[in-house]
């Protein structure tokens, strides 16, 4: 039997570059960069926001993920991020991207954009996070999930 | 039943060129059908060829992923596929398999008889004469053997699934055990994802070796473009060769058939209808008639650990509130999922999310009608959805029977699966106007996408007849869930290869075309 697939390893091994047949970026940049901005909101606690290695992690499997998802799903993701980043600051007259918001203020805009009746792409985005995010180990332990019997050992 | 690994899959991805080849029947997706009609013919001494789409990935390697790996390597667009709400309907997220196995790789393995009430409709006002219960009972033993369909025992059940149990029985709607193609499963709840220990008797350590040592040949990773036509015949597909999940094409492919069955699901088998020229001037229903079952999940908070991920994912069901067209079938679903629909932003998100050990869930679906279609759009697939006026009028019904159901069993509160609604609590259900929440705000899912090629008895208001063959091509059949004439009520799986065994049976008597 032919080894597996090499891309299956892609997610934990990071070994296959991630672009099309011209060389391009099969996920813009921009668009994980808003990602990150907003996931570090999302998933910041008391104490600050999320460890950047574990956001790290997160804008790689957020990579991977989207480059198998197909260019509609990217493409519709792609409206609901730029909308996010729109819409938020906008929500608490902050007349400037969500990236440019200090964290404090980005946690309220975001809060405000979840309440109001355009929150509807930022659920899209908040689910695509929190599936991949969650399944950080350390992610995973601090929300009580042990998981153990759920993967095959190797 | 060992678990069995395809030695000899072709993958696609690793060819070097194109191919050309022939064979007596072509069969066109490799999951719950496919692998069926596959494993029939090629027993009964027919040269079968199987082209799949998506990737073979052995269960040896999907049972080590993490959920959001299998959506990306078993999953159609990584699981993000969707339905566009038309009218007061909500975007409907519906879930398929795209690989080896196909969907059944990807479900709980529910398993359900088509349900007597739906054949007596079909073989008296839709005139499907032998499909009645008498007719199709050899049908679904045969399957049921041979992918080990049991009861799922009580002592499998999660605590989530216990308390909604007690819940529905305090109310007088005791809940019913499932029945599963399961076979030694130790209850690690993520069956969606492909079972990490080989206990799931899914299509491709089933029918798909049996398939293959009889002689067949299965080819991964090879898209079908268009059929080949021979006047009022079919004589075959062709395809590209792609080259992994960014679907890159690594050279094309051929295939003459003496005989083609479709097999590619509700999704994908009425596109490649419309891109081969069929439909046009016909009846008009191909792609029509789309049925989902649409799904609705009611979460609740108990004061107790619950850690639902814990048990067999699907145990129980009811069908008390059928005459609503609900039916209840239990769940669960990945932490990260749950917590993805769990209100707040930072830290009253964390706060939400650490309580995730508290939560169960459990589902509802409906009893739909063929509200949906699947277009072609540039050649690409574009489903949309539009919810009867009855469908609608059930939702509301189904979150408010859900929630009752948890508070009977003690829940502190619910989450209904409206996007922005933080917990509630008996009180505040009470006070909700359920029936006036928009539709864009209700989360709603699908995995079982239905009838786009139904069954007919005439080819002015159906796609193939009786037998499964097109009404527009001789030669060609369709055996997937898209010929399911109206929607089910209940877990498809065994119903799809009960109707592929059907055809595979007749198939195995019908002569080939020279």
């Amino acid at each position: 039997m032919p080894a597996v697939p090499t891309d299956l390893a892609a997610a934990e091994t990071r070994l296959l570059p991630l672009r099309n047949a011209n060389g391009a970026p099969i996920v813009a940049a921009r668009t994980l960069r808003a990602l990150r901005v907003i996931a570090e909101a999302l998933f910041a606690t008391a104490r600050g926001p999320a460890a950047p290695e574990r956001l790290d992690w997160l804008e790689l499997e957020l990579e991977d993920f989207l480059a198998h998802a197909g260019a509609r799903t990217r493409f519709v993701l792609g409206l609901a991020v730029l909308a996010v980043c729109v819409l938020a600051p906008l929500g608490v007259l902050r007349f400037v991207p969500l990236r440019r918001l200090r964290l404090a203020d980005r946690i309220h805009a975001l809060r405000r954009l979840e309440s109001s009746k355009f929150s509807a792409p930022l659920f899209a985005v908040k689910a695509l996070l929190s599936l991949l995010y969650y399944e950080h180990p350390d992610a995973a332990r601090e929300i009580g999930f042990d998981g153990e019997c759920q993967r095959r050992p190797s | 039943m060992p678990e069995a690994a395809l030695v000899n899959v072709i993958h696609g991805r690793e060819l070097e060129r194109g191919f050309e080849r022939s064979c007596d029947v072509l069969v066109i997706g490799s999951g719950a059908a496919g692998a069926v009609i596959a494993a029939e013919l090629a027993e009964a001494g027919q040269e079968v060829v199987v082209v799949e789409e998506g990737a073979y990935v052995p269960a040896a390697e999907y049972g080590r992923m993490r959920p959001s790996q299998s959506m990306r390597h078993l999953w159609r667009d990584a699981g993000l596929t969707f339905a566009l709400g038309i009218g007061n309907s909500p975007a409907i997220n519906v879930m398929m398999g795209r690989c080896v196995g196909g969907s059944s790789v990807a479900t709980g393995g529910v398993c359900f008889r088509i349900p007597s009430a739906v054949l007596h409709d079909w073989s008296t006002r839709l005139g499907l004469r032998e499909l009645d219960e008498r007719a199709m009972e050899p049908c679904f033993s045969e399957v049921e053997q041979r992918i080990h369909v049991e009861e799922v025992p009580v002592e499998a059940r999660s605590r989530s699934t216990q308390l909604f149990a007690l819940g529905a029985a305090a109310l007088d709607h005791p809940l019913k055990p499932l029945r599963r193609n399961t076979k030694n499963c130790n209850g690690c709840g993520r069956c969606n994802f492909g079972c990490p220990h080989g206990s799931k008797l899914s299509v491709d350590v089933t029918y798909l070796p049996r398939a293959l040592a009889a002689g067949a040949t299965l080819y991964s990773d090879c898209a079908v473009d268009r059929l080949t036509i021979d006047r009022d015949r079919v004589t075959g597909a062709t395809g590209r060769v792609l080259d992994g999940p960014r679907a890159r094409t690594r050279g094309r492919f051929a295939v003459r058939a003496r005989r083609v069955v479709l097999s590619a699901g509700a999704y994908a088998s009425p596109l490649l209808l419309m891109k081969s020229g069929l439909g046009r001037g016909r009846s008009g229903q191909i792609g029509r008639n789309l049925t989902l079952h649409p799904g609705f999940r009611v979460m609740a908070r108990f004061d107790e650990l619950v850690q639902g991920w814990k048990g067999a994912l699907q145990s129980a069901y009811s069908d008390a509130f059928e005459r609503e067209r609900i039916t209840l079938v239990g769940l669960f679903v990945p932490p990260g999922v749950l917590a993805a629909t769990l209100p707040g932003i930072a830290e009253s998100h964390a706060r939400s999310a650490a309580g995730i050990p508290e939560l169960c869930v459990f589902g509802g679906m409906l009893h739909d009608d063929a509200g949906g279609t699947v277009h072609s759009v540039l050649g690409r697939p574009l489903m949309t959805y539009r919810l009867s006026a009855a469908d609608r009028a059930a939702v509301p019904t189904l979150m408010r029977r859900m929630a009752e159901i948890w508070f009977a069993a003690g829940a502190r509160s619910v989450f209904l699966p409206v996007l922005g609604l933080g917990p509630v609590d008996r009180d505040r259900l009470r006070s909700l106007d359920l029936e006036h929440i928009p539709a864009h705000r209700l989360e709603c899912a699908s995995q079982h996408p239905l009838g786009t090629c139904r069954m007919g008895t005439s080819a002015a208001d159906s796609v193939v007849d009786p037998d499964g063959q097109a009404w527009e091509l001789r030669e060609l059949f369709v055996a997937d869930g898209s010929i399911l004439p109206t929607s089910l009520g209940v877990n498809p799986q065994l119903s799809i290869m009960s109707m592929a065994t059907r055809i595979a049976w007749k198939l195995r008597e019908r002569r080939l075309p020279d």
